[in-house]
């Protein structure tokens, strides 16, 4: 199979692909957060989470949704996007970016930035591991996670410009970045990531990626260039996942080392899990529920709200694996198939 | 200079033997079914945590309290077999990649519900033998080389017990029959291996392992939190890879391998660069030798068991 032209096979299909429901709810997703927020429904803050959610959902959903490459060390790209991020900020602002350009595209802009790096460590550390199979890459991922965590516990006291012993850099204090500023970034970096998932979910690299997850030598077989797309999914996936965890580290004022905790992982993966994997619509599902999910667990049940989400995955895993959009597309409405309407 | 460099490597293969033999049960379960017990560092931490409980409430020795761990390390491997593993793998002759998967993902949501639980009904400070000063009590010297007992302990009972595991897996017939499936499983069933049988042996076998290790940790810390097992489920699946998947000697050697390096990199970077915290980035290096491994040998340094 020579390599795909997906950008060919948008522009004759978009008639189509605007009649997606896929990508009508996309753009529902997109119109209705600012409305939201116009309406006052919902703090900023939440809805900046809220939309992250989502966003790191559909970022982890093109690796290990569509390729089927479980990856537990993907927090290691807010990581490493965070510490680029608060640097570049710490080293660029006497340029007056953030400021410059207002309304938050000097945040996207640097965000890019920050997730470049992601993707940079993506395909180095993919080059290797992607050659090899299935568990390999999600311990590979662990490692990398944790050698980055431990690289930056050890080395950033005593590089920190905002001089503090920790491995903690916090942002100037001058420094005023307004949320609604934040929150128009973090919705440009989703909308950014949901269409490239939808992009990706219906282009001849997608349709490779996910004949590497039903049957990888098949694949090869057929000539899907299976190395190669696979360290295209990883670094694509790491650079959504910093872009949208760079913006959010600028949200939190600071980052530390808890960037690079698993508990990120966790979130991402419980999303993707309750959502369905390799579906578009299911990252954007996973994200609201997750999040709904979360917020109502740890007020009704503090403490044992995450051991809740727990037995919910394993139940998922061993009864709906393709979780609730599986559950979904197996009924239909008046002769309508759920099916379609998520396709 | 050499002192310190002297203390810190016998320090750090002193270590690399707990860490070695703590990845026994981890690549058995890797190697016979395929399954990466994610949750590796939680199970770890249910030994040490048994012992500590057996030692506070029951007062029982902790010499005592190992066996305890045991006994419920191997009612735990039945329980997570029967109740995760089964549905998945035990009809499966051959894994899938997707099989592959749903079993991290099942791993995972256990280890996410055993460091809850711990952090729930045991609480987030640390916990030790406190009163127990047995091993902590006596010192040998040899040369200007400080050792305390309990690490001596803790490496004989390390190399005791992965030479105890090596001859039940390669001398007796239930042994060669767990082997055998790791081989190729469907030959073992053609003939008359029964696979689910073996994967649930295999099961009891990792977590009970894991789980009676685990107060090895403690003798090692001195004290824990659920955060422990974050340090430790890692540096685990750098032994194994490191060690071969299923080879129980390749394991304790790839602990030695990653604990020399890791008590060689402390001294190298504290003379290097003071400013530099030398413990966390000479941790750093078990996962640099992780992707190295995976890079250069990915059957490990003395292949499969």
């Amino acid at each position: 199979m020579e390599e795909g032209d997906f950008s060919m096979t948008y522009k004759i299909n978009l008639s189509y692909h605007l009649k997606r429901p896929t990508l009508l709810f996309i753009i529902l997703t997109i119109i209705i957060v600012p409305i939201l927020k116009l309406l006052n429904i919902f703090t900023t803050d939440t809805l900046i989470i809220m939309m992250s959610f989502i966003g790191y959902a559909a970022a982890l959903n093109i690796i290990m949704g569509f390729t089927g490459y479980v990856d537990f060390g993907h927090t290691v790209f807010i990581g490493i996007s965070g510490y680029t991020y608060v640097l570049l900020i710490w080293y660029l602002e006497p340029f007056n970016i953030l400021q410059h350009f207002g309304s938050g595209i000097g945040a996207l802009i640097l965000a890019i930035l920050a997730g470049l790096v992601s993707a940079v460590v993506a395909v180095l550390v993919g080059y290797p591991v992607l050659k090899l199979r299935g568990a390999y890459f999600a311990i590979a991922t662990l490692g990398l996670d944790f050698a980055a965590l431990y690289i930056v516990k050890s080395t950033v006291p005593a590089l920190n410009p905002s001089q503090f012993m920790a491995a903690e850099i916090v942002l100037r204090r001058d420094l005023i970045v307004p949320k609604s500023m934040i929150f128009n970034a973090v919705l440009i970096a989703v909308s950014l990531t949901l269409l490239a998932n939808y992009i990706i979910s219906k282009s001849r690299f997608g349709i490779g990626l996910v004949a590497i997850r039903e049957d990888e030598d098949a694949a090869e077989d057929i000539g899907v260039p299976t190395t190669k797309y696979k360290i295209i999914a990883y670094s694509l996936s790491a650079f959504f996942t910093g872009l949208i965890g760079s913006l959010m580290i600028l949200n939190s004022g600071g980052v530390n080392e808890g960037a690079f905790h698993i508990s990120h992982s966790i979130d991402m993966i419980v999303m993707l899990v309750i959502g369905g994997l390799g579906s578009v619509f299911g990252s954007i599902l996973g994200g609201y529920i997750y999040y709904w999910l979360y917020d109502t667990l740890l007020v009704k049940f503090p403490g044992i709200n995450l051991i809740i989400l727990g037995i919910i995955v394993i139940i998922i895993v061993l009864f709906a694996p393709e979780g609730i959009t599986g559950i979904i597309s197996k009924y239909k409405i008046k002769n309508i198939k759920l099916r379609d309407l998520i396709d | 200079m050499i002192d310190i460099l002297l203390i810190n490597v016998v320090n750090g293969v002193l270590w690399g033997l707990i860490i070695g033999v703590s990845s026994l049960g981890l690549t058995e379960l890797w190697g016979v079914m395929k399954v990466v017990n994610i949750a590796q560092g939680e199970t770890l931490l249910l030994g040490a945590y048994i012992v500590i409980w057996a030692y506070t409430t029951l007062a029982l020795s902790p010499l005592i309290g190992i066996w305890v761990a045991l006994a419920i390390g191997i009612a735990a491997g039945a329980i997570i077999y029967f109740l995760l593993l089964h549905k998945l793998i035990g009809k499966v002759e051959v894994m899938t990649l997707k099989t592959e998967m749903s079993t991290l993902l099942i791993m995972f949501a256990l280890s996410i519900i055993l460091s809850n639980s711990y952090y729930y009904w045991i609480g987030a400070e640390p916990k030790g033998l406190g009163t127990w000063k047995i091993f902590e009590s006596t010192y040998y010297y040899i040369g200007s080389l400080r050792l305390r007992t309990n690490e001596i302990f803790a490496a004989t009972f390390a190399i005791i017990l992965t030479l105890v595991m090596y001859l039940f897996l390669s001398k007796t017939i239930t042994g060669k029959a767990i082997r055998a499936v790791m081989q190729d499983a469907q030959a073992a069933s053609l003939v008359g291996i029964n696979p689910v049988k073996i994967k649930l042996l295999t099961s009891i076998l990792g977590i009970g392992i894991t789980v009676f290790t685990g107060f090895l940790i403690l003798l090692h810390e001195a004290s824990i939190t659920p955060e422990t097992a974050v340090k430790y489920a890692p540096i685990a699946f750098a032994v194994v890879v490191l060690g071969g998947l299923g080879n129980e000697l390749g394991t304790l050697i790839g602990g030695i391998i990653i604990g020399f390096v890791y008590g060689l990199t402390k001294v190298i970077i504290s003379s290097i660069n003071p400013a530099i915290l030398s413990d966390p980035f000479a941790l750093s290096t078990a996962f640099m030798i992780l992707v190295l491994t995976l890079l250069l040998k990915p059957e490990g340094l003395f292949g499969r068991g």
